[in-house]
């Protein structure tokens, strides 16, 4: 093979000379170099077959039906060097309900336009049957039916996106870009509201249109760069109630529609060749009308003290950062962020049942994240890195409700202090206040020419201002409130004893301990019992990760990679009236183990095959135990476990110089004994599919295994 | 060979068949003659303008750039003719040498061994600091998304920008969106994990891709984030979240994070926990928690859940979601003490 290069060269050498004495023509002649300098372009089509559904793992790539689908792929690039314009297009997955193209035509450095459009599908899993009817209108009429009596509705979504994209340089530093998105969603989404005596199925009729509009000038200097402009977002959805008749009708509303306007500067400049500063200053205004919602409820559903309200929303953005490279050796970095998101929505009451009335229920949050890093070269192996973070986050406080305020509590302790301003915040405490202070260090160090390791640290302490207690039966602390320290550690490591062998390893370990979550004990109920704070006690989160690859030779590659992750929480629960046994423990977890091996080559010098194979495992564990209830220890919840395997084949037979056959090979195989949409017959003997209550009937049901292979041949013309 | 023996050929070898046909080409690379590294004097330039003193060498008959295998870059360094750097109508467009520096001992280097590297080296266990490295590519792309790259984690922690980026390639696949991932999960193993779970994003199918949410280059707002906050980068496609609402729900209002892993989870919808023991991290009111009322805690039995009831609505189905159905806020202002404070219409 090198043999055959060197003469290559030589050619190539030869032809370049011709070229400089007889022109493009002897230059022309030279398909090596041009095959290897020109951008390449190809088309194929071809056709699949799957002999199975496959209903979860179908649900994004159009391919969840069995059955035939026709392959039609595209990748054109042409440049016309002597003016570098280049025309551009796209396609992939033609022939399935996933399909996407994109055309672009330009000239580097003056102008361009592109276009793209993409379909998203999203598939539901299950299959539904039921006896609602109306489904795909805004007007539904629960009909009871036995569990499986109904009639089966397919549920899906589709999202089909249209981007365009314009750019024009009015100078070597002056660009004006233009993007506008356009996405109209539509389709059927499982849904349900509570009927007043239980859950009632429903079917969202999903019709909506979102546009994002962008225009923004950049300048870019030797030392300045500015980025100016104005960005722009409308949501409108066709549909603002849903009336489900059970038979009583039952208004529930859908998204309202809401814009947002946005004029935002960025800039950067560099002070020194070894210092830059960069800034950010943004504001946007966010507003939301319901006046469509309330032209389509029945009048005298509606308050008449209510007339509608305009929400509107602030928020204001600042971010200011230096960085430097002090020395060769010292580089410091500096940054500071700031957002204000002022919920200027009106306070009013908009119903006068119940008493006291519902009000709205505006959330402003002013947040500071600050940051300082500083990176130390020890020598030219040898790194130290370390930070420290400030965030800061202040919440509003809930408006007042001065007709109900809340009980005090006889003992409260800690840090707990009667929210004598609120009581429209039901149940929830309620922090104005958390401050989290992280430190971070890392030592990089290249052990050997092909050895580098890293060892990092991270230690966070999250508290803040008292809590409003808001009802006298809730002691949690939320979780995004809560006091908590959080330690990490990590380990990576990348080995390259050759050229032909790399391996990485990863190990991460993250431990959040939430402390006196809650005042056990602490606190003394009306009725005399002593209660227990619940919510989250501790976390971890475990991470360990091990990569290879190896270069068999010129013409094989292996690569294997290998992951384990774990998640697990402990929190507790209250049950008020479950006599002696108010208190739960659950233990949950999150378990994953990930497995990919992947190899290819070449056999021939016309035939390259690969095989893939894709494994996953995952564990949810919902263990409970009751703590005061030694007899009653084991509650356990059922795991959950999903596994996936993906075992494909492919190869690729070059036909010639331009065109190619590929076939690929693959079998799906999922399983799962999710027992989200089942449950237990009334004489628990068995698990049946889940059925909504007496009013409906409904029946959701899926499989516990799929499989399903598939076959596809196409072919390829390059050009 | 006819073409349905062709064909054949393949399907025999995507089985597997291929396998024992193994080819030897790195014991015939052996036995190739060594080569004159001595740039051609005759050289004229190929792609660039003055690209001679490097592509007298580094022609059609180099090895590969080491970035990648011999499947994919071979021979690499002509390969930069196909991308917008290789445009030579372009009046930005570099040469060799404004990347890679002079780079004179290497480039006037004599004889058949290694030559020494050149100035500026950007292969993997290059002398080349980071920084070093970096600052090549911002020399130009320092405008636009590239603006706060100094700032940036990935900055801070010796990422460059051919890390991720093959500039020697007509196909940079961290640009495109079907194997992007994969090169992100090259460091963000964790995310690797996460993507393969029951509940994830389409960026397994190539429908969305990391940088449809995330500024790699860096961004003036958390997390590197495409937009400032993590609830601005959701709403650019799940618009209908965003409210204001008449009734808002404040963890919504706050962070979509606090309920939803985007990168993947066990639960469905991207939720980091199931219902009910994900609402139970904020709620445990004087009501709920009663085992005979709807949305108790899941009750366990020697078997497993309860049956069917109103005890177990919580746990099954959409869990507190099947009653509490706008849990994302609520507009509606009926008048009957049902409607948007509690989420339930």
């Amino acid at each position: 093979m090198k043999h055959q290069k060197t003469t290559a060269f030589k050619i190539s050498s030869m032809s370049v000379a011709l070229m400089a004495v007889y022109g493009a023509t002897a230059f022309a002649a030279d398909d090596e170099v041009m095959d290897l300098i020109t951008p390449k372009s190809s088309v194929s089509a071809g056709v699949s077959f799957q002999n199975n559904d496959r209903k979860q793992l179908g649900i994004f790539d159009g391919r969840q039906e069995n059955g035939g689908n026709i392959l039609l792929d595209a990748d054109i690039k042409k440049r016309d060097d002597a003016t570098g314009i280049w025309n551009t297009l796209r396609i992939k997955d033609l022939g399935l309900d996933s399909r996407e193209f994109d055309l672009s035509h330009s000239r580097q450095g003056d102008y361009g336009v592109s276009f793209e459009y993409t379909r998203i599908p999203r598939e539901f899993a299950y299959s539904v049957n039921t006896g609602l009817r109306g489904i795909g209108t805004t007007n539904q009429t629960l009909t009871v039916v036995a569990p499986g009596a109904g009639s089966n509705v397919e549920l899906r979504m589709q999202r089909d996106r249209y981007t365009l994209k314009l750019n024009k340089f009015f100078s070597g530093s002056l660009e004006l870009t233009m993007n506008y998105r356009q996405e109209e969603k539509k389709g059927l989404r499982n849904f349900g509201t509570y009927s007043g005596a239980q859950a009632a199925f429903a079917v969202e009729p999903i019709n909506s249109t979102t546009r994002q509009f962008d225009l923004n000038l950049n300048y870019v200097g030797k030392d300045l760069q500015l980025q100016g402009g104005y960005y722009g977002s409308w949501y409108d959805n066709a549909n603002s109630l849903l009336t489900l008749n059970v038979p009583a009708a039952l208004y529930v509303a859908l998204p309202p529609d809401n814009k947002a306007y946005q004029l935002y500067l960025n800039g950067a400049y560099a002070i020194s060749p070894a210092t830059r500063a960069t800034m950010r200053l943004a504001r946007t205004t966010a507003t939301q009308n319901d006046q469509s919602l309330l032209t389509a409820l029945p009048a005298a559903s509606v308050w008449a003290g209510y007339g509608g309200v305009t929400a509107k929303l602030v928020t204001t953005e600042a971010q200011l950062g230096v960085s430097s490279r002090i020395t060769d050796k010292l580089s410091l970095l500096a940054n500071v962020q700031y957002n204000d998101r002022k919920d200027k929505t009106p306070h009013v009451a908009y119903n006068n049942i119940p008493v006291p009335p519902d009000e709205t229920t505006p959330h402003s949050f002013t947040t500071w994240n600050a940051k300082l890093e500083a990176n130390y070269r020890v020598d030219a192996g040898f790194k130290l890195f370390g930070g420290v973070y400030l965030d800061i986050k202040e919440r509003s406080l809930p408006f007042n409700n001065l007709n109900n305020p809340p009980a005090a509590p006889t003992n409260a302790g800690g840090n707990w202090t009667v929210n004598t301003v609120s009581a429209t915040e039901r149940e929830v405490p309620y922090r104005a206040k958390n401050k989290e202070l992280t430190f971070k260090g890392q030592a990089t160090k290249t052990l050997l020419d092909e050895l580098n390791g890293s060892l990092a640290f991270a230690h966070s302490k999250r508290d803040g201002s008292n809590f409003k207690w808001t009802d006298q039966m809730n002691l949690i602390n939320p979780l995004h409130m809560a006091n908590r320290d959080r330690d990490k550690v990590g380990f990576k490591m990348d080995w390259s004893p050759s050229e032909i062998v790399s391996v990485q390893a990863q190990i991460d370990h993250a431990k959040d301990d939430y402390g006196r979550n809650g005042l056990w004990g602490d606190y003394t109920a009306p009725n005399g019992n002593t209660l227990w704070g619940t919510g989250i006690r501790d976390g971890s989160a475990k991470l360990f990760s091990l990569d290879a690859s190896v270069k068999l030779s010129d013409s094989w590659q292996l690569t294997a990679w290998y992951s384990r992750d774990e998640s697990k929480a402990t929190q507790y629960a209250y049950q008020a009236n479950n006599g002696t046994d108010p208190q739960r423990r659950a233990n949950l977890a999150d378990i994953g183990d990930s497995l990919g091996i992947g190899v290819k080559g070449k056999t021939s010098a016309n035939l390259m095959i690969g095989a893939d194979l894709l494994w996953n495992k995952s564990v949810g564990q919902y263990r409970q135990s009751n703590i005061l209830n030694a007899a009653n220890i084991d509650e356990n919840l059922p795991d959950i476990t999903n596994k996936t395997l993906r075992l494909s084949l492919n190869g690729t037979y070059q036909l010639d110089k331009k065109s190619s056959v590929r076939v690929d090979l693959i079998h799906d195989r999922w399983q799962s004994d999710d027992w989200t949409w089942t449950m237990w017959n009334n004489a628990q003997t068995a698990l049946t599919p889940f059925a909504y209550g007496t009013i409906d009937g409904t029946r959701v049901s899926g499989s516990s295994k799929q499989t399903a292979n598939s076959v596809a041949v196409r072919y390829k013309y390059e050009f | 060979m006819k073409q349905w023996q062709k064909i054949l050929a393949v399907v025999a070898a995507s089985a597997g068949l291929g396998l024992l046909a193994t080819a030897t080409p790195a014991l015939a690379a052996a036995d190739a003659p060594k080569r004159n590294l001595a740039a051609d004097p005759a050289a004229k330039d190929l792609i660039l303008k003055g690209d001679a003193k490097c592509t007298g060498c580094h022609d059609e008959a180099d090895e590969p750039t080491g970035a990648g295998t011999m499947l994919e870059l071979n021979p690499g360094v002509l390969a930069i003719g196909k991308t917008k750097h290789g445009t030579r109508a372009d009046s930005r467009t570099p040469t060799c040498t404004d990347c890679h520096g002079e780079s004179d001992k290497h480039r006037l280097h004599k004889g058949s061994d290694k030559p020494p590297v050149v100035d500026r080296s950007f292969r993997k266990g290059t002398k080349t600091s980071a920084g070093a490295r970096s600052d090549v590519c911002t020399t130009c792309h320092k405008g636009g998304s590239k603006m706060f790259w100094a700032m940036s984690t990935h900055a801070a922690q010796d990422v460059t920008c051919s890390n991720c980026h093959q500039v020697h390639s007509g196909k940079d696949k961290v640009r495109d969106k079907v194997s992007q991932a994969s090169v992100c999960y090259t460091c963000h193993k964790e995310q690797r994990t996460m993507m393969s779970k029951p509940s994830r994003h389409p960026v397994q199918e190539g429908k969305m891709s990391c940088s449809d949410c995330h500024s790699p280059h860096g961004s003036p707002g958390q997390k590197q984030l495409a937009r400032a906050t993590v609830n601005e980068t959701c709403y650019t496609c799940h618009m209908e979240k965003r409210g204001p609402f008449l009734n808002n729900h404040q963890p919504v209002s706050e962070d979509c994070g606090i309920c939803h892993n985007p990168h993947g989870t066990t639960a469905p919808n991207l939720l980091k926990s199931r219902p009910p023991f994900l609402c139970q991290e904020c709620h445990e009111g004087g009501n709920h928690p009663s085992s005979s009322s709807p949305g108790g805690l899941p009750i366990a039995t020697a078997a497993g859940f309860a049956p069917s009831g109103r005890g177990q609505i919580a746990s099954v189905g959409r869990g507190c979601v099947n009653c509490h159905t706008n849990v994302h806020g609520s507009n509606n202002p009926i008048n009957n003490g049902t409607s948007g404070d509690r989420f339930l219409r």
